[in-house]
């Protein structure tokens, strides 16, 4: 027997053959396709074998010639079969080709009709076909022809990458076959190219089928490329250039081939890499195009995005790059709120509205599983992993309906701010792990991105809170009154923490508590409750909160509450209340109470709001306390006034009800003349404060039975000075010290203590002018006997113009009837 | 979502595991968090539906922790009226199908449960979980192939494991032998006869089902028959090359046919008290260790052995699980208005707890106590890197006695059995006793001054009037071809007797008289104390 390549290579493919044959028979577990592939081993086995056996055993080559062409029909028949199965798809052929393959091989192998003869020479084998040989294996080729087409056709619809990239192996080991098995046709058929080329998809189908892990495909073929065409081209060139200058110097001796061998190995070694570099690179784009695709959209992202501040536009920005590089038609972004730590959808692509009210909660298990992982998962993985079980069936119907096939956190700093979700490519194809990363590091920037926003609309939060904190406390600065300063405090409230309203409770030394102000004060059900105090249910549940030393928030339906503690603490369609105790030196004085009508109290009171309202209470509280202060200094400066009123009352002639009949006839003509309150309060406190610049005015003089004297006189002129001097520290009365003032001023400009005439003096000094006549008329007095009604009116009148202003004069005697 | 059939195919090992087993693979942490979420769900849902509102009271739950607050415990007589009837309204999700109890002799004759889609959905997969871990050696390896075959051994429907069959059939591409539509219309011995039939000429992969079964039909082939009357398909090569090789392995042996000599069978699965008692057995004659799963009609399969076939692990997505401890048991014993105090998956320690569950995905019980209990026997499993608790099950907590699974008897069954006897006697007591992995209703009898029954004669008639109130005790005998019943009459005024020397020993009133089910060893000694018994 001849050792040479053509016994050599079917000997090598042979054993290559029985050895797989043997190690998938004996491999566990037997899948289905693990059966079928044993077959399509055994198969081919027996071609190698024959074919080894033609050279071999030269006396029978005609018997091992018809047992080759016999495998080979059985081969493109097992092949039929193992594909069928990797493809999942049975069609009616399958019930026809084993009989196909039967009868055609045992045509092949017990009649001459397909090879009639065949023989070696000179190791060599020389072999004609029958006319049937044309028949019998052409539909093998068909059937083979046919595989890789369902092959291909399954790659293209599936979306799972490791099978794709499987069903990539048998393409290339199947097309191999058919590509080289036509040389049998031609005479380099008695070369065993063929046999070595089996040999070689054998190993590529083995590997493709036992393995699960496999290498991509692409990658093999770019290594392949990379190394083989640099060598190919350099080794060419190099031979070209010896094999030149052999040719054109036929002289040159053997130490001159030796020198320009060498030189010609330097320069080639020289030009080598960066030849090798530069096809590389074209390699690369020719295989990767999509991946240098990708890495330009990176570097427009990355000069786009850094610059742009609002989120919308970062994120708008990044899906239309994504979604036109990568060809994908739905993406969107989904964005941590974090008032409520939700997922929403900020932007999308493909998307209809109805997807707007999608969102994933702070504990869905997508969220949960991006928020510990780094590396993006797929609707596959979800499928998958255990941790994914509890997820809700609302939420697979939402994810289901989003379509989503990936799912890329968005992290900075490994805190998971949003999500790059993205639907199935236009192609159907399974994303790539260059998609992934190429997505991945979209998601990198875009965290970058969304981070600088963040930190400028912290910024501007920040100074917003802290404008409205310094308008407020200007604010509070400027009043003492204690309502102004809760309504101040009210409407700050509100507004820099955006809830529905706000209250201020003051709580009183008996442990009742006032409503001192509600913002907006439009609010039906609340304004009447200005002032008032609140019910005594709710009582024990504010105690509660100001024990508690900090804010409390409740919802609605919190099972704590009484159903009586709720109606008094949430109105109108309020969801969520926070109360928040106001602390003043030593004491709580009352309580800030916020009211919203967000579903989620995290909605309404997140964290940052809360500390807000933190820092609002205790400004509050401040202000709040230095308002009653004020108050009941005010208070107990009024009480001292009007004891000293009081006594000057005393120390005078007057009837003891003197002030206060005052009072009511001055009101009164205030009412009859539509003042405002405010004039009217201010009569009604000129009425009783009238005379006390008398207490400066000696007893002597005051109560003097003949007339006083010119010095006598001047003293007491000044007593309407006093008197608004005394008033005068006192702001609630600010308006009232005027009319003490003027009281003993005449219209035509000869009363005291200034002389003032008309309209200069106040409306209020002149209505106190024509009472204070009035009454002193009808009195008895030390030096005058008391009148009558009409007796009192006819001097008023007699004095209109001059004393008097005659318009009140006429609206004073119509008013009052006697 | 890629279908199992498609995985198997497509040799997706890995994906396959994850995907049913990875449950072992989680943290204490990430079990409790998948089951406080389905929790939060399913109260959404009970809040939704009437009988939901009814068992969980006027305030719908907002936290796990007020779940186990104001959710009293519950027994099947809280569900009375409305599941016995089949009423659909009131439930939270619509059913897909209605299924019962099997075998247990209890207060109601069925116990009917409503199973979701998504019930359905999950018990097959924990099914195909179980079925894959008990035929592996190791983490991550995949036996489970498509056309397998598994033996259809369970009952028709509407019992519960044909649920689980029809489930499993829907999911996995496994052959059942006999196939389901032709084996539910079979009766019991005829299906398992037509299923080993079959499994000559196809092979059998898998079985689950009652353990006795395996080891009856291991003793009848032992014994020399098949149990497979004479048929064609006898002529089957397959049939013939599969007993030929069974027969020349067993001789090669010199021992007689067993099951594992005819199939290599991949996986056994197995339920019940009396798993462990027949594992030894399974395993001599089928070649293989079962292995041991839990599952109950109201809750599903709720838990199974690792395959290294130490302690069960729960299922996080089935059921909401509490357990009462054994001392919160022991307070409810003391005073029966005592509410027992559950505690959850994450704060087991080793002892013995009552299982109470709530099951997911639109199920209607809600914390109900079943009736068994588990002994915790660790708290995770180092050898196979399991971080979660370990469990076996213990027994079930009522006085209810378990006879090879078949026969549940209790204590008002044999107070029955009697009285009804007609045997004159002054009181007794009863003992399951597991002697060469038999079952056994041990009963001692302390018989009146008119009585003149010899013991063989009283034992005689008490099994008579047993087997007439409980078929599921005759049909012991039937099956596994043994007498269940064991008597013996003890000494005239042995439980005067018992009662003084407990008095004497200071005991509480309530304790001088020994428990009728079930008293210990040290109870029995003393009330036998001096006693000679024929068997001794």
């Amino acid at each position: 027997m001849l050792w040479n390549i053509s016994t050599v290579v079917p000997l090598i493919t042979f054993f290559l053959y029985a050895t797989l044959l043997v190690l998938i028979v004996i491999a566990r577990p037997q899948t289905e396709s693990r059966r079928r592939f044993r077959w399509f081993l055994l198969t081919m086995t027996l071609w190698s074998l024959s074919a080894l056996l033609v050279l071999v055993d030269t006396a029978r080559a005609t018997i091992w010639m018809r047992l080759l062409s016999a495998s080979a029909m059985t081969v493109m028949v097992s092949t039929y079969y193992l594909i069928e199965t990797i493809v999942d798809t049975k069609t009616i052929l399958s019930r026809y080709v084993i009989f196909y393959g039967i009868i055609s091989a045992s045509l092949t192998l017990f009649t001459n009709l397909a090879i009639p003869e065949a023989y070696v020479i000179n190791s060599e084998v020389v072999y004609t076909f029958g006319i049937l040989m044309y028949f019998l294996i052409g539909p093998s080729y068909l059937l083979l022809i046919y595989s890789i087409f369902r092959l291909t056709k399954n790659y293209q619809q599936t979306k799972d990458a490791i099978q794709r990239n499987r069903l990539l192996y048998l393409i290339i080991a199947l097309s191999l076959i058919v590509l080289v098995s036509p040389i049998n046709f031609t005479p380099y058929g008695r070369y065993p190219v063929d046999i070595a080329v089996n040999g070689i998809s054998a190993l590529i189908i083995a590997y493709a089928i036992l393995r699960y892990q496999l290498l991509d495909i692409r990658v093999v073929i770019r290594q392949g490329l990379i190394y083989s065409i640099p060598t190919m081209v350099i080794g060419a060139t190099y031979f070209l250039i010896i094999n030149l200058a052999l040719n054109l110097f036929k002289q040159f001796s053997g130490v001159e081939i030796f020198l320009l061998s060498l030189v010609v190995a330097i320069l080639s070694a020289l030009l080598a890499d960066p030849f090798r570099v530069r096809a590389q690179n074209m390699i690369d784009r020719f295989f990767f195009r999509d991946k240098y695709d990708a890495a330009k959209m990176l570097q427009t992202l990355s000069g786009n995005v850094a610059t742009i501040l609002d989120l919308n536009e970062v994120t708008k920005t990044v899906l239309a790059e994504v979604s036109a590089t990568l060809h994908i038609p739905t993406a969107a972004i989904f964005l941590r709120d974090e008032k409520n730590n939700r997922f929403q959808l900020i932007t999308q692509v493909g998307y209809q509205n109805s997807y707007q009210l999608v969102e994933f909660r702070q504990n869905h298990p997508v969220v949960l599983w991006l928020s510990t992982h780094d590396q993006p998962i797929t609707s596959q993985d979800i499928g998958v992993h255990p941790q994914f079980r509890s997820l809700w069936r609302s939420e697979r119907a939402d994810l289901e309906d989003l379509n989503a096939e990936l799912f890329i956190p968005i992290k900075v700093q490994e805190l998971l701010v949003g999500i790059l979700l993205v639907g199935s490519k236009q192609s159907e194809q399974a994303y790539t792990m260059e998609d992934i990363i190429t997505l991945s590091a979209v998601a990198n920037q875009t965290a970058v991105a969304i981070e600088n926003a963040r930190l400028f609309t912290s910024e501007q939060n920040r100074l917003r809170e802290m404008d409205t904190l310094y308008n407020m406390a200007r604010q509070l600065a400027t009043t003492d009154n204690l309502y102004e300063v809760a309504a101040t405090v009210a409407e700050h409230a509100v507004t820099s923490t955006q809830v529905s309203y706000a209250r201020i409770l003051t709580r009183e030394e008996n442990g009742d508590y006032i409503c001192r102000a509600i913002f907006p004060s439009t609010l039906p059900s609340l304004a009447y409750r200005i002032g008032k105090k609140e019910p005594l249910v709710a009582e024990h549940f504010y105690n509660w909160v100001l024990q508690e030393d900090q804010a409390a928030i409740f919802p609605r339906d919190d099972p704590n509450l009484y159903p009586e503690e709720s109606a008094a603490v949430f109105f109108e369609d309020t969801l969520s209340v926070c109360l928040s105790p106001l602390k003043g030196i030593d004491e709580y004085i009352g309580l800030l109470i916020l009211g919203d009508n967000g579903e989620n109290l995290q909605d309404s009171f997140s964290n940052i709001t809360r500390r807000l309202i933190d820092v609002i209470s205790d400004y509050a509280a401040s202000a709040i306390q230095r308002a009653l202060l004020h108050e009941q200094l005010e208070e107990n400066f009024l009480e001292t006034i009007v004891a000293l009123a009081n006594a000057v009352d005393a120390r005078d002639t007057y009837t003891g009800d003197h002030s206060q009949r005052m009072a009511d006839l001055s009101t009164k003509i205030g009412e009859v003349m539509n003042l405002e309150s405010e004039q009217i309060e201010a009569l009604h406190w000129a009425s009783i404060l009238h005379d006390i610049g008398k207490i400066g005015v000696p007893d002597m003089i005051l109560n003097k039975k003949g007339p006083l004297s010119k010095e006598e006189w001047e003293f007491m002129k000044e007593h309407p000075v006093i008197g608004a001097q005394i008033v005068a520290p006192i702001k609630f009365l600010r308006t009232v010290s005027p009319i003490i003032r003027s009281h003993h001023e005449k219209y035509d400009g000869t009363g005291y203590p200034y002389g003032l005439e008309g309209e200069e003096i106040p409306l209020g000094a002149r209505i106190l002018a024509v009472v204070d006549a009035y009454i002193a008329i009808r009195d008895e007095r030390i030096y005058s006997k008391s009148h009558t009604h009409e007796e009192a009116i006819a001097e008023i009148r007699r004095s209109s113009g001059s004393h008097f202003d005659p318009k009140i004069v006429d609206v004073f005697c119509k008013t009052i009837t006697g | 979502m890629t279908s199992l059939e498609t995985l198997i195919k497509q040799g997706r090992k890995e994906e396959i595991w994850t995907k049913y087993c990875g449950f072992l693979d989680l943290s204490i942490d990430e079990f409790m968090e998948i089951q406080e979420r389905l929790l939060l769900e399913q109260i959404d849902l009970l809040g939704k539906s009437m009988l939901g509102r009814m068992l969980m009271g006027d305030v719908i739950p907002t936290s796990v922790e007020e779940f186990r607050e104001i959710v009293p415990l519950t027994t099947y007589k809280d569900y009375l009226g409305y599941l016995d009837v089949q009423r659909e309204d009131v439930l939270p999700r619509q059913p897909k199908t209605w299924c019962h109890t099997s075998g247990r002799t209890g207060e109601y004759k069925f116990k009917w449960v409503p199973y979701t889609q998504e019930m359905y959905d999950r018990l097959a997969e924990v099914v195909v979980a179980a079925m894959i871990m008990s035929s592996v050696n190791r983490r991550g390896d995949i036996n489970l192939e498509n056309n397998d075959t598994v033996l259809l051994t369970t009952a028709p429907p509407p019992y519960f494991s044909a649920l689980v069959t029809r489930a499993t059939d829907n999911h996995a591409a496994v052959r059942f032998l006999p196939p389901l539509d032709e084996g539910e219309k079979m009766g019991y011995a005829e299906r398992v006869q037509a299923g080993f039939k079959q499994a000559m000429v196809k092979g059998l992969d898998y079985f689950y089902g009652i353990s006795s079964v395996l080891v009856r039909i291991g003793q009848q082939l032992e014994e020399g028959g098949t149990g497979v009357k004479l048929s064609k398909d006898m002529l089957d090569p397959r049939f013939i090359i599969r007993m030929g090789i069974g027969f020349i392995k067993s001789k090669l042996q010199g021992r007689a046919l067993l099951p594992k000599d005819i199939w290599k069978v991949k996986g056994i699965m197995t339920g019940g008290a009396d798993s462990s008692v027949y594992s030894s057995l399974i395993k001599e004659y089928w070649g293989r260790d079962p292995l041991e799963g839990y599952a109950c009609t109201e809750g599903s399969l709720l838990a199974c052995q690792a395959w290294n076939l130490n302690g069960m692990t729960f299922f996080a997505e089935n059921d909401f699980l509490e357990f009462i401890p054994e001392a919160e048991l022991q307070k409810e014993r003391e005073n029966p208005d005592y509410k027992p105090k559950t505690v959850l998956y994450d704060e087991l320690e080793p002892g013995v707890y009552e299982l109470v569950f709530s099951n997911f995905h639109g199920g209607i019980f809600i914390r109900y106590r079943v009736g068994d209990m588990f002994e915790v026997i660790s708290t995770s499993d180092p050898e196979i890197n399991v971080n979660l608790p370990q469990v076996r099950y213990y027994s079930r907590t009522s006085d209810m006695i378990n006879l090879a699974n078949f026969a549940f008897l209790t204590e008002k069954d044999i107070w029955f059995a009697m009285e009804e006897s007609g045997v004159e006697y002054n009181e007794w007591i009863a003992r399951k006793e597991v002697v060469d992995n038999r079952s056994y209703l041990h009963l001692f009898v302390e018989v009146g001054p008119e009585n003149d029954l010899g013991e063989e004669e009283i034992r005689q008639k008490v099994k008579d009037t047993l087997y007439k109130i409980n078929d599921d005790m005759k049909s012991i005998e039937e099956m596994l071809n043994y007498d269940p019943l064991k008597l013996n009459i003890l000494n005239p005024g042995a439980f005067q007797a018992y009662m003084e020397y407990m008095r004497s020993q200071g005991a509480d009133l309530a304790h001088t008289k020994p428990p009728h089910m079930n008293p210990s060893k040290e109870q029995l000694g003393i009330l036998i104390k001096d006693r000679k018994f024929k068997s001794d």
